[in-house]
């Protein structure tokens, strides 16, 4: 049996996404942070696995002999098979990260280089590391940069792939409902558009992982919730930040944005006008304030209670569509792709299925949630090399996907938020010489749709074009 | 399971209230039916067709999201596979490329492209334009689904109704009233797998035959530190196992969402909610049955027991055994726990356990498996009783002797 008392044997597990600390009967004054008495396990105690480097801190001050079983990452050597010469923002950044202790949110613009930086990171730290991203895209992309980077094999988790090695690379979805198996496998954790992470499910992600090491990268740390608070505790405080405009010329091509209005023709329009009159005249009823805070939840519970909402919901939908997707717009993209016919280009809707129309009708590729991960790469790689021209898709790309060499981007419909807008931008602002990226924004007239552009176009990367 | 927008409950005076089916309520049975039909008729045609014909049998109705949640549960029995024998993947590869050469396309150019694409693949142009995205889930064809009775929907209704309020739950207390130790011991094996912790409390029944009750606590490692709904999704998918026992009931508290007002949620063996899970491990070998009749016959006057007894060991885990040998007078026991098969490993571990935990009163009987296995184990410092294929009663009744004499 355990002998209570000061100088038996601190040991501390894994255990789940949690950490135990035996023995039991412990002063209340060498309990380090974060831990409680759990009776379940005889009177042991637990704690959340973030708090490892804190607990090991403070237990290897006491004077009992302290044995840490929770660790189970590993020192890795890794170095750069070809060293690139990293920018002078990369190194400041990864100054800045180390000196807040290895934990941190660095801030720069897509197309700046975040993922060199990781690199850069990892290297310093020399410890198995878990790379957390949105989407099955970056995850692949990922995998390449990382192990083409170090020339090792790099582990997959997610989009189906269960493989962990040393350096593994995974999604939000997978990190929180399988970290509670993997937690204690990784001294550094990279959290790709950390702004992901606040919320309530996602940040399992950061709690359940015992991680000393960690490094959040973004280009938009602002939330509409306001949640980015949280990711002091959960990554650590935000250490470096540069703006587009701050890099603008130097690292990143320079752009320019060309709005176009279109009109609907005739029959669109009188479309358009009846299901919006059906609509609005819902919401009147009702009392729904669209634009207020939570309108359109408010909105949606309304229309579920009646065959009349739901009709109501459709006429929505259907007069949504018409501003983003009418004829008139899939004209103009004509006109556009022509005079840009032998550049490549990325085209970029709200919905999967204005996105599919685009694709039957100018027989080009697209790539939304539905495209196979082996076609995705395809698309891009075929893109790069010339044998297509264009590529649409609609929000899967819309994070930190490489396309370096397109130059010409259109949007034709999209939604308000500025965050997603800032990424769509990065997407063809990737630093080439001599390159002048073109951004084409289609607004339908007299629709929805100029409100959504100009909320779009708050930002500060917008402000001087 | 049931998806969030599809659950149904109120709750009433810090109560929660699932809106069940009723099971032989025939408006049900028509509901269900309906649907069925929907899915027979169906068999041939596209995943979106389906879709859509289900829609209209939901969305006119007041009474939209029963049948939204029963169509939930129907869908998930349904195969879809692609409707034509070209690879869509294939296709676009040809018809994308091949547009390049007049970017972007016209109509005239357009038809020029797929007839090139149908020369290739030897089709007529329409199976080009089929094929481009076929692949598409709304262009799937749905072949077949496990088709099952009205009664048995709405049974997986309630199940599914049950398990998504569990979602959303924390501070869950199970009561099982007279538990078999096979039981008991496939209830655990289920609380282990969706990796749940429980604390159990046992009323032990008197010798007067009243009955043993089971109180357990069921949460995860992390609830200690902040009480949350985040096992909900083990506890949900830990439902149908709790169903299999055979007297029952749990309580647990559910709140929806942030703000909104907590509800204790009632469940209990009255109730006819019926599993789907397998039930496994409750089969008795003839053997066993012949063993314990054996160890009857021949421990008199001492009682062997067949009731569950939970032994704790330290926390770090439990065991069931298989039986308890009691003496009537002195009140001494013996706990019998028979291994019959073995994966080294698992062995290896419980072997450590229950070395360094577990009771001096047990005796263990383990299989020889046939194999050199157990010599390579660690040795036993307890009681043991090694057998080819059948333990010997009297082995076991020696060995509990000289355990009860030391004790």
């Amino acid at each position: 049996m355990e002998q209570p008392g000061r100088m038996a044997t601190l040991s501390l597990e894994f255990d789940r996404g949690s950490l135990v600390l035996s023995p039991t009967g412990l002063d209340q004054s060498d309990i380090p942070p974060g831990f409680v008495l759990d009776p379940r396990i005889g009177g042991r105690y637990r704690a959340e696995a973030c708090w490892y480097r804190r607990a090991v801190g403070a237990l290897t001050r006491l004077p009992a002999p302290f044995v840490d079983h929770a660790r189970n990452y590993t020192t890795v050597p890794l170095s750069q098979q070809q060293p690139l010469q990293p920018f002078p923002h990369q190194k400041e950044a990864l100054v800045e990260w180390e000196r807040s202790e290895r934990c941190g949110i660095v801030i720069l613009p897509t197309g700046a280089g975040k993922s060199f930086l990781a690199v850069m990171a990892m290297q310093a730290v020399q410890r198995s590391t878990l790379i957390v991203v949105p989407t099955l895209d970056l995850l692949t992309q990922w995998t390449r940069v990382v192990s083409s980077a170090f020339g090792i094999d790099v582990g997959m988790v997610g989009g189906g792939e269960y493989s962990l090695s040393d350096i593994t690379v995974t999604t939000y979805d997978s990190a929180y409902r399988h970290m509670d198996r993997f937690g204690d496998r990784f001294g550094l954790i990279v959290f790709d558009e950390v702004h992901h992470l606040p919320s309530e499910t996602y940040a399992q992600a950061a709690k359940l992982a015992i991680a000393p090491f960690r490094l959040g990268l973004t280009a938009t740390l602002e939330r509409p919730d306001g949640a980015h608070h949280v990711l002091d505790t959960l990554v650590g405080p935000v250490v470096y930040r540069k703006t587009v405009t701050d890099l603008k010329g130097v690292y990143l091509s320079d752009y320019e944005v060309r709005r176009i209005e279109v009109e609907l023709t005739p029959d669109e329009r009188s479309e358009y006008d009846e299901e919006r009159g059906l609509y609005l005249d819902f919401i009147k009823r009702h009392g729904i304030r669209l634009g207020g805070p939570h309108g359109w939840q408010q909105f949606l519970r309304a229309t579920n209670k009646s065959a009349e909402g739901r009709r109501a919901l459709r006429a929505y939908h259907v007069q949504w569509h018409i501003a983003m997707a009418s004829e008139s717009k899939m004209e103009v993209l004509r006109t556009i792709l022509e005079s840009h016919a032998q550049e490549p280009c990325v085209f970029f809707a709200n919905d999967n299925r204005t996105v599919y129309e685009v694709s039957r009708r100018f027989l080009v590729p697209v790539i939304t949630h539905e495209t196979p991960t082996k076609e995705r790469r395809s698309w891009l790689d075929g893109l790069e090399a010339g044998r297509i021209r264009v590529v649409g898709t609609s929000r899967v790309l819309n994070e930190g996907v490489d396309m370096p060499d397109v130059s010409v981007g259109i949007i034709l419909s999209g939604t308000g938020s500025v965050r997603e807008h800032v990424q769509r931008l990065g997407r063809i602002l990737r630093h080439r010489e001599g390159k002048r990226a073109i951004l084409y924004e289609l607004v339908t007239a007299d629709t929805v749709e100029p409100y959504t552009s100009r909320r779009r176009r708050e930002h500060e990367a917008y402000r001087e074009c | 399971m049931l998806t969030k927008d599809l659950v149904r409950f109120k709750v009433q005076d810090g109560v929660v209230v699932p809106g069940w089916l009723r099971v032989d309520r025939t408006s049900n049975k028509n509901r269900a039916n309906c649907l069925i039909d929907v899915m027979d008729r169906l068999v041939g045609a596209t995943r979106g067709e389906l879709e859509e014909a289900l829609r209209v049998e939901t969305d006119v109705s007041r009474d939209f999201r029963v049948r939204r949640g029963l169509v939930h549960l129907l869908l998930n029995r349904a195969t879809f596979d692609m409707a034509t024998a070209l690879s869509p993947t294939d296709v676009r590869q040809f018809v994308f490329e091949r547009a390049v050469q007049s970017h972007p396309v016209s109509n005239e150019s357009r038809a020029v492209v797929l007839g090139a694409a149908a020369d290739q693949f030897g089709v007529a142009i329409d199976d080009i334009e089929h094929a481009l995205y076929a692949d598409l889930d709304r262009y799937q064809r749905y072949t077949s689904y496990q088709s099952m009775s009205s009664e048995k929907l709405l049974h997986r209704y309630n199940v599914a109704l049950a398990q998504a309020i569990l979602l959303r739950c924390s501070d869950v207390h199970i009561t099982l009233r007279d538990p078999t130790s096979k039981r008991l011991r496939q209830l655990f094996r289920y609380l282990k797998f969706y990796r749940l912790l429980y604390r159990p409390q046992v009323d032990s029944g008197g010798s007067d035959g009243s009955e043993t009750t089971y109180r357990i606590v069921v949460d995860g490692p992390l609830s200690i530190v902040n009480q949350s709904t985040r096992y909900g999704l083990s506890l949900a998918q830990f439902l149908p196992a709790l169903l299999l026992c055979e007297d029952w009931s749990l309580t647990a508290t559910v709140q929806a969402k942030k703000r909104s007002p907590r509800g204790l949620l009632q469940l209990d063996s009255a109730m006819g909610l019926t599993s789907h899970y397998p039930n496994t491990g409750m089969w008795i070998a003839d053997e066993e049955r012949a063993l314990f009749a054996r160890l009857v016959e021949l421990a008199t006057p001492w009682r062997v027991e067949e009731g569950s007894e939970w032994v704790d060991l330290a926390g770090h885990d439990a065991f069931i055994p298989d039986w308890v040998i009691r003496d009537p007078e002195t009140g001494r026991f013996v706990y019998v726990e028979i291994i019959w098969r073995w994966r080294r490993r698992s062995l290896e571990k419980r072997w450590k356990l229950l070395q360094q935990h577990g009771p001096a009163n047990l005796v263990l009987a383990v299989c020889r498996n046939g194999r050199a296995d157990l010599d390579a184990l660690p040795s036993w410092q307890g009681r043991i009783h090694t057998f080819a294929q059948i333990p010997n009663a009297r082995s076991i009744l020696k060995l509990t002797r000289e355990s009860i004499n030391a004790a």
